[in-house]
């Protein structure tokens, strides 16, 4: 919109050591990356808003004041069933329906006029992010700055920052590996074996799967990672999953009592951690789906959750 | 499809050389490598040309190691190892990783114990047979050099982590290649049957890799290594593989390893699955331990120079004990015994340097016992071994025996003895006549004859027949097989005694060999006949007759220095040969002049004292009469008369004239039966020839009248003979040949002895010959005196038979011959006598003329007559009686 109303101000908010402060890359919704700055749940944001004036002229508002938001964006109309298939189209129509989860805000400035380019200091002290930043299909979660300068007669102009946040867990105190045990009657046992079941993202997934009684024609056996990713709650709840990475874990048939192994670095993927219910809105997870395609690709998979985090 | 893809490969393999080239873009040409390792994910190659892409590749990933092991410190390799790890498709990604893993396994300080573990872990993904057996080769090709063993072991790793490395990799790749048997369609058996076999090198690849390992000694081969390898083998229970894997466990490992456990290893064949071949293995076992002992042979030599050398030896050994003791430390577990036996060992070894030649053989307990019991472990456990493995088995030890044990005639005996039991056993399947069995009991059979040989004692060549002569059981088994397998074993046999031209000094090799030869020289009167008629074919006639010569030619082997023992060796050959039948007549000619042979030794051995030999002689000449009795009786008659001629000549050359006298009534009395012409011919004038010389010992030497009278008897029955020939021109010259027998032109009682020898030397010429005789004349014929047998009417009598018998021929030519051959006799006489009258030559050389005229006849008898009447013109020169003939 700046763009046809050219503001007669340039707002820039910058933070301090901007520079030298951790970055994030982020693929924002048209596919192009952006750096973001990172910051950590309880972290002070602080910075300036350096506000100059162009062509010279003068400047009257009534008020600077800076806000940080935390939002949750659903990309979901609310209007359409929750029907999986609509949700691409609904994707161009999509009707923004913001949650703040977080919001401050700092009076920069009463109202005056401004005749020359003037700094402004902010500092939010502590500010508890309670989530990770996130950027899904359907949902975002958002922390950004907001700069808005108020004017008697025409809009307000605003500026706004985003932020990246990542929140750290410990690690769980003993992870538990994970076994199951699946097959299909008088065709096929396996069991195989997680070394636990939860990751950090930069972790690596270590497993052995067994195979106790083969009589499909196998021809390979690969391993898919996927991210489901769940707006609203039961019984208007909406899913999208998508698979995020395939590995092929096995080549050609085995017999029984073959033991495969499995590696996985995940450090590689871009990985979400598991949100669950984050602010009641909507859910991220992960799942580990093991799938194993025969001569006539038909397709066998048991999938099975991953908790991941952020160490 | 092998095109596409290579094309493929070689561009993205340029396109990664060029990322490696330009700085920074390793990412990208790590992925152009996957890419083109991506290829070889294809299922649509046979093994053949999968291994063209796998070439190429490797080629292609060499490049890409050998980059990363330049660049080493600017690119972490652990982190390059995890990062391949990323590859989304397996196959490439192992191949990725494994090209990594390996340069880091090179550098130093990499914890390569851990690597190894995970790469070889990693591998199980690949479950495809021929897609898997490639990956874990290149793993196998590319660790080749980097597993830690005792020339390269460091803190952290040692052997074991390598013996481990290989034998996993050996089992996973051996599982790999038995299921691809089991893969697709039924019918296609055969093909995969084919292309498993062009893969075996793959998984026996493995096997030489441990066989190359530094340090492995063979108490750890034991102890480790084969366990698993073995177990590992069995269970497969896959044909293709258990032949393999054990030819190759057999070849890689060296022999002392063998000699080691060879318990395990028969023990372990007994539990493979029931289509192997035991044979091939067993064999390959058995060939491999006995060329040890000739290797071992060439090895000790080195070591016996080297120390001529100095003392390099001396210190080598040192540390050999040095070894041997630590080993001895490590296995502390083994039993009580076998340390014992090794402190023997190492006193052995400090001791002399040459006991150690009798050290190994010592620790080689006894190979023979432990295979034997193997056999016949086999027979129980196995019923089903044809017949034809088993011989193979049992040749094969019997050979094993021999290098090993080449003085222990028993344990080819023993052998021999379970080859004829099991025989027994087949006998009446159609196996145990398959030409295979055959075969190998040939061979079983030539083992002993090959083993003949020569040896020197005493600076004389002598032949070594220990080894057949102290198998009893040879004979039994040679006797139980066909007539075609037992002839061929003898003639193998007869060559090589002829090959070793050796003589024949005892009587137990004469009998040694003639059982040997027995299917030569006995006849089996009703195979034989079967035989002739089903392979007339003069070929095998002729074989026979070969063969007839050769054991004729053994004859003459046998000899022995007293003339005495020579005849006894030869009575026992002759026992033999006389159960040849109607073969004797190829053999028996030969025996009897080898006993002539001896009578002559004795005569000029025992020249003084020759009548103390005599009645040894009277019974060489029993015996000769015998024989020539048994040719008599299979109708050999013409060869029975010359054998007695021969015979009676030497009787009569040692004044035995009762023994000539029988011969020749012997003599008589075959000739009557003598039914050709022809040969009746040929024996009268040979029998004329003889008998001018037996004159001498009749009638001069002699004081017996009645030797005599004998020889009257024999020269009137000779001229009967003659007349009754068949043939005029026969009957014609055999008579006057016959009126030589009444002229006897020397005087034996008058002449010096010398002067009688070359009268002797004239007789026999002047019988054939028209020579004159210039230095005998008249005066001779007049000294004839009362002794002489010399009687001038028979003489005449005889010429005028003979004239008489020309001249009833009714084709003129041939009677003026025979005139003019007369002719020639009547000037003979005239020369030497006065019993023929220049006037009865002139009568004769009158009718010989008119008959020419009065035919017209070629020039044969033109020429002889001409030819004569120059003799007689030349005669006339230097003898004046000539001038009374005319013509």
């Amino acid at each position: 919109m700046s763009l046809f109303f050219k503001s007669p101000i340039d707002i820039e908010v910058r933070l301090d050591n901007e520079d030298s402060r951790q970055h994030v890359e982020v693929k924002n919704r048209k596919g192009r990356k952006e750096k973001l700055p990172l910051y950590e749940d309880g972290e002070s944001v602080k910075g300036q808003v350096t506000i100059r004036l162009r062509n010279n002229n003068k400047l009257d508002h009534l008020g600077i004041k800076i806000q940080l938001i935390g939002t949750i964006e659903t990309h979901s109309n609310s209007s359409s069933n929750n029907n999986a298939s609509n949700s691409n189209n609904s994707n161009l129509t999509l009707n923004n329906n913001n949650d703040n989860f977080l919001y401050l805000l700092q009076e920069l400035s009463a109202p005056a006029t401004l005749n020359h380019p003037e700094n402004y200091h902010f500092e939010f002290k502590n500010v508890e992010k309670q989530f990770e930043s996130y950027r899904g299909l359907n949902v975002n979660l958002r922390y950004y700055l907001k700069c808005i300068v108020l004017r008697k007669n025409s809009s307000n102009i605003i500026r706004e920052k985003e932020l990246w946040v990542y929140n750290h867990q410990f690690p769980p105190d003993s992870p538990s590996s994970v076994k199951m045990d699946v097959g299909i009657e008088d065709c096929l046992h396996i069991e195989f074996e997680y070394s636990k079941s939860r990751y950090s993202l930069k972790d690596v997934i270590v497993g052995r799967i067994y195979f106790l009684l083969v009589r499909l024609k196998i021809k390979h056996m690969e391993l898919s990672l996927i991210k489901r990713e769940s707006i609203g709650t039961p019984p208007n709840q909406f899913s999208n999953s998508e698979t995020l990475v395939r590995f092929e874990i096995m080549d050609g048939a085995p017999v029984r009592g073959e033991a495969i192994p499995i590696r996985l670095f995940l450090g590689g993927f871009d990985l979400t951690p598991t949100f669950r219910d984050v602010n009641k809105k909507f859910s991220v997870r992960t799942f580990l789906s093991l799938v194993l395609i025969d001569e006539d690709s038909r397709r066998y998979f048991k999938q099975s959750e991953i908790i991941l985090y952020r160490e | 499809m092998l095109n596409d893809s290579l094309t493929i490969i070689k561009q993205q393999t340029l396109l990664m050389k060029k990322c490696l080239d330009s700085k920074g873009k390793l990412m990208d040409a790590l992925k152009h490598a996957s890419t083109f390792l991506s290829e070889l994910r294809t299922s649509a190659l046979t093994p053949k040309h999968y291994y063209e892409l796998y070439i190429v590749i490797y080629d292609a990933l060499e490049y890409l190691s050998n980059y990363l092991k330049e660049n080493h410190p600017n690119n972490h390799l652990s982190d390059l190892y995890e990062l391949v790890q990323y590859a989304g498709n397996i196959v490439p990604r192992l191949y990725l990783m494994i090209t990594v893993g390996t340069v880091y396994m090179s550098i130093l300080n990499a914890p390569i114990k851990e690597i190894m573990k995970d790469m070889i872990e990693m591998c199980r993904g690949v479950q495809h047979p021929i897609r898997g057996l490639f990956l874990r080769y290149y793993l196998s090709q590319k660790t080749k050099d980097l597993l830690p063993d005792k020339s390269k072991v460091s803190e952290n790793t040692s052997l074991e982590d390598s013996t481990e490395f290989i034998i996993t990799n050996f089992i996973e790749m051996n599982k790999l290649w038995v299921r691809l048997q089991h893969q697709g369609h039924s019918r296609e058996r055969q093909k995969r049957t084919k292309e498993r076999q062009e893969l075996q090198i793959l998984v026996g690849s493995n096997l030489v890799r441990l066989s190359q390992l530094d340090g492995i000694d063979k108490f750890y081969y034991k102890n480790v290594i084969l366990p698993r390898i073995l177990e590992q083998i069995i269970q497969c229970r896959d044909l293709i593989a258990q032949e393999y894997l054990l030819d190759v466990v057999i070849q890689v490992f060296p022999d002392e390893f063998h000699l080691f456990t060879l318990d395990m290893l028969l023990k372990a064949t007994l539990n493979l699955i029931p289509q192997v071949s035991l044979k091939k293995i067993s064999i390959s076992l058995m060939d491999r331990l006995a060329n040890f002992i000739h290797r071992e042979d060439g090895k000790l030599k080195n070591k016996e120079s080297q120390k001529e050398n100095g003392n390099e030896t001396k210190t080598e050994i040192e540390t050999k004990t040095e070894i041997e003791t630590i080993t001895e430390n490590q296995n502390q577990n083994q039993n009580q015994k076998e340390k014992e036996k090794e402190k023997e060992e190492k006193i052995d070894n400090n001791q002399v340097d040459a006991t150690e030649k009798e050290k190994e053989k010592e620790n080689q307990f006894d190979l023979f016992q432990k295979f034997y019991s193997y056999i016949q472990k086999l027979d129980e456990l196995r019923p089903d071994l044809s017949i034809d493995d088993i011989t193979a088995l049992l040749e094969k030890l019997c050979k094993l025996s021999l290098t090993y044990y080449p003085k222990n005639y028993k344990n080819i005996d023993t052998l021999l003895l379970h080859t004829l039991k099991r025989l027994d056993e087949f006998k009446d399947t159609r196996e145990a006549s398959s030409p295979i069995t055959e075969q190998n009991l040939k061979n079983i059979l030539l083992i002993p004859v090959d083993f003949v040989s020569i040896f020197e004692v005493h600076e004389q060549k002598s032949i070594n027949l220990d080894l057949l002569l102290n198998l009893k059981n040879y004979t039994k088994l040679l006797e139980s097989q066909s007539p075609k397998v037992q002839s061929f074993i003898s003639q193998q046999f007869l060559d090589k005694i002829l090959d070793y031209k050796m003589q024949l000094q005892n009587e137990d090799i004469v009998n040694c060999i003639f059982n040997l030869l027995s299917s030569i020289v006995n006849s089996n009167l009703s195979r034989n006949k079967k035989s002739k008629k089903s392979s007339s074919t003069s070929n095998s006639l002729l074989f026979a007759l070969i063969n007839q010569e050769k054991v004729a030619k053994i004859l003459h082997l046998i000899y022995n220095k007293d003339p005495i023992e020579n005849s006894k060796l030869l009575l026992v050959a002759s026992k033999y040969l006389s159960k040849g039948g109607s073969k004797i007549k190829y053999t028996y000619s030969s025996l009897i002049f080898n006993f002539l042979k001896i009578i002559r030794r004795k005569i000029t051995k025992y020249e003084k004292r020759i009548n103390d030999y005599k009645r040894e002689i009277k019974n060489i000449f029993k015996g000769l009469t015998k024989y020539i009795n048994e040719l008599y009786s299979f109708g050999s008659l013409e060869l029975a008369l010359k054998l007695l001629i021969s015979v009676s000549n030497i009787s009569n050359e040692i004044m035995m004239n009762e023994f000539t006298n029988e011969f020749f009534i012997k003599i008589f009395s075959i000739y009557e039966e003598l039914i050709n012409s022809k040969q009746q011919y040929q024996i009268i004038t040979e029998l004329i020839s003889v008998l001018i010389l037996y004159y001498k010992n009749f009638y001069v030497e002699s004081k017996n009248d009645y030797d005599k009278e004998n020889y009257d008897n024999l020269i009137t029955k000779t001229v009967l003979y003659s007349v009754k020939l068949l043939k005029k021109p026969d009957q014609c010259r055999a008579v006057y040949f016959a009126s030589h027998l009444w002229f006897q032109p020397n005087d034996f009682s008058s002449k010096s002895s010398k002067e009688k020898e070359r009268g002797k030397e004239k007789e026999s010429d002047s019988v054939n010959t028209e020579n004159g005789e210039n230095t005998e004349n008249g005066a001779n014929v007049g000294s004839v005196g009362s002794a002489s047998i010399t009687n001038n009417k028979r003489v005449m009598e005889c010429l005028q038979k003979s004239l008489r018998i020309s001249d009833s021929c009714i084709e003129s030519s041939v009677s003026i011959e025979l005139f003019i051959e007369i002719l020639n006799q009547c000037i003979y006489y005239y020369i030497h006598g006065n019993l023929i009258s220049a006037k009865y030559i002139n009568d004769l050389i009158e009718l010989i003329k008119n008959n020419l005229e009065n035919v017209d006849i070629d020039e044969l008898p033109v020429n002889h007559f001409k030819r004569t009447l120059n003799y007689i013109s030349r005669q006339k020169l230097i003898d004046e009686r000539f001038e009374l003939i005319r013509y």
